[in-house]
């Protein structure tokens, strides 16, 4: 293909119109300058009969890198689309062909096609047939070398027609010959001979004919019978293979081993434990037959026990029995406790324990199912288990003494606190008088509106009162506060706030909530989801019976720690991502807490981020 | 931006009259356009190549007429921008 390059197109100007080339070169820079700097102002630049430039934003989307395999952020960028005007399309395409309208026809041609599939085998059936028909001549011409090999006697081909001659039986020509047979017969002009074999050979062509559409009519029940030829021959070969085998085994053993030659008598079922094999396989299958399957199957029958008349006599003698009843009794009670399984019944035997043990494990399970339900009803029993779990993992030392000293401490506090507190009751009593006024004044001012010069003068008495009793009662709540910060440093130095442990997610269950429950603060969702966001997809659903990690918290809920803080903007990311993945206009309010928490993480993930969020944020922050 | 303005700032900033401007503006598009075809195509640097493609044959749907027609396969001209252009527009944002 040609390309025209700038200067080229210059020069094809320049030919046709005869302009200046610094000039046009000049222009044209000129031109597509302004065409830039048009894109970059309005977006797009329209240039009449021509067509139009255009600048088309693509939004930021996921992609994957081919190499790695790692999920990127293929971030938004503009793109120049041209879309040509209807002239340049015309000079492009001076006559383009019209549109068709669309008809059934067209799907018809494809299905034809697909149909005629049969046909065609049909037509190659007729093919054949022609070909046969077309390879008549070829046979007269045979036949017409043979008569007139019969009387032509010419004698410049003698030699060639004794050799012919001998060949006339196997009826192959070359066609050098047959021209040569034909030159001698306009030679000789025998016409009336080869009138007369053109008779027998029109003949022979009827005949012929007759044949091919015999073969046309019989030509597909040919097939058929093929197929049966072929099975019957498979079998035959099968068999004749069988035998081959048997006896290439029986050759292969005389060889090979030491004992002596395995005989067809010796293969047969002569072993009487392969008979029994044989008997009881044929007991099976009769009882499955149809006849058997009448009577009552033994799954079903009572066991019952007939004493012949032999053994009755002999039965007498052993047993204190004297009437027939008494002795059946007795045998009954015997055999029962005789008897062998699998003579009587074997399931009837065998199957009461297992009900019995399946009944028991059944009620067994209900019961303590009910029990469960009665000691840790709904809402509770999650706590349970989980306050199980948590006992379970907090086995280390360090723990219980941290427990034991805190316990201790606040025994310590608690006198302290009490004896404040009798101080405070003993003031107060001494200072009933002025106590009760103050109320009074307090209540007159809240009921009536009566003038403020009243209070000032009763306040300048009791406000002093007042402020003791502040200061007091201040006392107590910094002591409150020590004992509580004290606890808080021994916390904090030397174990967490929450130490990290597996959770198996239940029925309600959210990452806000869990959030709440364990780190106080719902708002700090993401550090579960920062720690989980490999095994969860979508933070906003959580699937029941997913082992999630609950991870640490250092710092308090009030004081989190930067390692905290960090892990909760990270998860505010990640959460972003995902949103940001899926399209969602409102993703950028997920940077609101990374901004929040680690403003220093959106610093370092700025160029990931699109653009318009980075804007968005700036203008919520502002 | 239009026509009419691109002629306005060719006449600014090469010092001639507008009605020059304009006719050599339509020079260079006449051959541009003429030059767009199956064997040869525009190059121009930094900016982009001014080429034909081929089209496929279609099924389509006029909706007015509520029919189904063939459109024939058709040689469509094509503008594929440069990466100088890229570069330079990559700073522009939607508003």
């Amino acid at each position: 293909m040609k390309r025209l390059y700038d200067k080229a197109l210059m020069e094809q100007i320049a030919k046709v119109y005869g302009n200046e080339m610094t000039f046009l070169s000049e222009f044209s820079k000129a031109l597509l300058d302004i065409i830039r700097e048009g894109l970059i102002r309005d977006g797009q630049v329209r240039l009449h009969q021509f067509g139009t430039f255009k600048l088309k934003w693509m939004e930021s989307r996921s992609g994957v890198n081919p190499s790695s395999g790692n999920k990127i952020l293929i971030q938004g960028r503009p793109r120049v689309i041209f879309t040509p005007a209807k002239r340049l399309k015309e000079v492009v395409e001076p006559n383009p062909l019209p549109r068709v309208p669309w008809s059934e026809t067209d799907r018809d041609s494809v299905n034809q096609a697909k149909i005629s599939v049969p046909a065609v085998s049909l037509t190659a059936q007729t093919d054949k047939v022609n070909t046969v028909l077309s390879a008549i001549p070829v046979v007269a011409a045979v036949k017409v070398a043979q008569a007139a090999e019969e009387q032509a006697d010419s004698p410049v081909n003698d030699e060639l027609i004794a050799e012919l001659s001998t060949d006339t039986d196997d009826q192959l020509l070359s066609e050098s010959d047959k021209i040569l047979l034909a030159e001698n017969n306009e030679a000789d002009d025998q016409t009336d001979k080869t009138e007369t074999v053109i008779a027998d050979i029109n003949d022979e062509i009827k005949v012929l004919e007759q044949v091919a559409e015999i073969l046309k009519n019989e030509s597909v029940t040919n097939n058929a019978e093929k197929v049966t030829v072929g099975h019957a021959d498979y079998l035959e070969d099968a068999a004749v293979k069988r035998t081959d085998s048997f006896q290439a085994f029986k050759d292969r053993n005389q060889k090979n081993s030491l004992a002596p030659a395995l005989e067809e008598k010796d293969l047969a079922w002569n072993d009487q434990s392969v008979v029994d094999h044989i008997k009881k396989l044929s007991e099976r299958h009769a009882f499955n037959s149809p006849e058997k399957s009448e009577k009552a199957s033994p799954k079903f029958a009572t066991p019952e026990i007939i004493v012949r008349t032999d053994t009755r006599s002999a039965l007498y003698e052993t047993s204190d029995a004297k009437t027939d009843q008494d002795l059946d009794k007795e045998l009954n009670s015997v055999s029962k406790l005789n008897a062998d399984p699998l003579e009587t019944d074997e399931r009837q035997n065998y199957r009461k324990p297992w009900f019995a043990l399946a009944a028991v494990a059944i009620v067994l399970l209900a019961i303590g199912s009910l029990m469960n339900i009665f000691t840790a009803p709904t809402d509770h029993q999650a706590a349970g288990t989980q306050a199980v779990t948590e006992s379970a993992l907090e086995t280390s030392d360090t723990q219980t003494q941290q427990a034991a000293l805190a316990v201790e401490e606040q025994e310590g506090v608690i006198p302290e606190q009490e004896s404040v507190l009798t101080q405070t009751d003993e003031v107060l009593q001494t200072n009933t008088d002025s106590a009760e006024k103050v109320i009074d004044t307090e209540l007159a001012g809240f009921t009536t509106d009566q003038p403020a010069v009243v209070e000032t003068e009763e306040l300048t008495e009791s406000g002093q009162f007042v402020a003791e009793n502040d200061a007091l009662t201040d006392q107590t709540t910094e002591l409150n506060l020590e004992s509580a910060n004290q606890l808080k440093q021994i916390e904090t130095i030397e174990s967490t706030f929450f130490t990290a442990r597996d959770y198996r997610l239940i029925n309600g269950d959210s990452l806000w909530r869990l959030a709440k429950k364990y780190y106080v603060n719902p708002f700090y969702w993401p550090h579960i989801y920062q720690a989980n966001h490999n095994s969860i997809n979508n933070p906003d659903r959580v699937k029941i019976g997913k082992l999630v990690l609950l991870p640490t918290m250092y710092g308090e809920p009030d004081a989190l720690t930067k390692q905290d803080k960090h892990n909760i903007a990270t998860g505010y990311y990640y959460n972003y991502l995902y949103h940001k993945e899926r399209g969602n206009p409102y993703a950028y309010f997920s940077l609101i807490g990374v901004e929040k928490f680690d403003a220093d993480l959106l610093i370092e993930y700025k160029d990931e981020i699109a653009r318009s969020d980075i804007k968005n944020l700036s203008l919520l922050s502002e | 931006m239009t026509t009419t303005e691109v002629i306005k700032l060719l006449s600014i900033r090469l010092q001639i009259s507008q009605a020059e401007a304009r006719r050599c503006l339509l020079q260079e598009l006449e051959i541009i356009s003429t030059h767009m075809n199956a064997e040869s195509q525009v190059v121009l640097r930094r900016f982009g190549t001014f080429g034909v493609k081929q089209t496929a044959a279609r099924k389509t749907y006029l909706p007015s007429e509520k029919k189904y027609y063939i459109t024939p396969a058709r040689t469509v001209p094509f503008f594929r921008a440069a990466q100088g252009l890229k570069d330079f527009v990559k700073s522009w944002k939607p508003e």
